[in-house]
């Protein structure tokens, strides 16, 4: 175990293997966000509430878990850089960082859209969605402190204590809810007892979330050959990939 | 959709923007730093002839 996440964290074999992978976590998310459209669009009965208006559930909830799984993928890979000192760890959370602003922005926006018809106001300040726009702002903040220092090994260790100190931030935003008394509903689908949401709307949910789930891992393994590249543009492996592609 | 199309089709719509444009931007700046370093080694080649 130990020899391979040595072998891991070799940018060069890295490099190598993450291409594939890459692609195939692309294949999947496509097959999974089409069954999911499919599902949540078509399959799925109206609400007896909200009628096709909660539809915006299938982009909202996995935009906004995607945004919160996201940020503690970045903490922990900067974390591990911090501690180790393993520069390809800074790279992946480097990497995550602008797909997690992404999504991010993506659950306020479609949550704004969503609370329009069913709340009466696009936006509220209540603690749901203030600590999400408090999140967004998290990344924004590790995104331009990361890159503010000639020597990137400074903007690496900034960064990642920025986005450890963050962390907090993403019990606050799962527990606003209950914390405080929010308009912004409560749990449906992570709570005690399980889910309250029927089945034929619950599986349409969950196709998505694992198809953002590998949409990021698609997305992230492009972007970290892509600055592990550029990073190690002066070592001999570098050369090799630059002269045979 | 019931009413609500004003709603949910720009919610799905700037959704596919955004993850659509991730995709593309990572793509193409992956071949930009490529196309970038081969031309550097090129002109390296070339000082030293």
């Amino acid at each position: 175990m130990p020899k391979f996440f040595h072998q891991l964290a070799s940018p060069p074999h890295f490099y190598r293997i993450a291409g594939p992978w890459a692609r195939w976590f692309g294949w999947i998310a496509l097959v999974l966000i089409l069954a999911g459209l499919y599902g949540g669009l078509w399959w799925a009965p109206p609400d007896y509430q909200q009628g096709d208006g909660f539809r915006i559930i299938y982009i909202h909830v996995p935009s906004a878990w995607m945004s919160l799984f996201i940020y503690v993928t970045m903490a922990i890979s900067a974390g591990i850089g911090l501690i180790w000192r393993i520069k390809l760890a800074h790279v992946v959370a480097a990497a995550a960082a602008p797909i997690g602003a992404s999504f991010t922005f993506l659950a306020l926006v479609t949550g704004s859209l969503w609370g329009k018809p069913m709340w009466g106001t696009y936006w509220v300040w209540d603690a749901r969605l203030t600590s999400e726009l408090l999140l967004l702002f998290l990344y924004l903040g590790y995104i331009s402190l990361n890159r503010a220092f000639p020597d990137q090994r400074t903007g690496d260790r900034a960064s990642a204590i920025l986005a450890l100190v963050g962390v907090i931030n993403v019990p606050i935003i799962h527990y606003s809810v209950q914390w405080w008394n929010t308009l912004h509903q409560g749990p449906t689908v992570f709570k005690a007892g399980g889910p309250s949401i029927a089945p034929d709307m619950l599986i349409p949910l969950l196709v998505m979330a694992l198809g953002f789930m590998a949409y990021f891992g698609s997305v992230v393994l492009i972007r970290v050959r892509t600055d592990v590249l550029e990073r190690e543009r002066h070592k001999n492996w570098a050369q090799l990939v630059v002269e045979n592609e | 959709m019931g009413g609500y199309a004003a709603y949910v089709w720009p919610a799905y719509g700037i959704v596919a923007i955004v993850m659509i444009a991730n995709v593309v931007i990572a793509r193409r700046r992956h071949r930009r730093v490529l196309a970038d370093l081969q031309r550097r080694v090129e002109l390296d080649g070339q000082e030293v002839a």
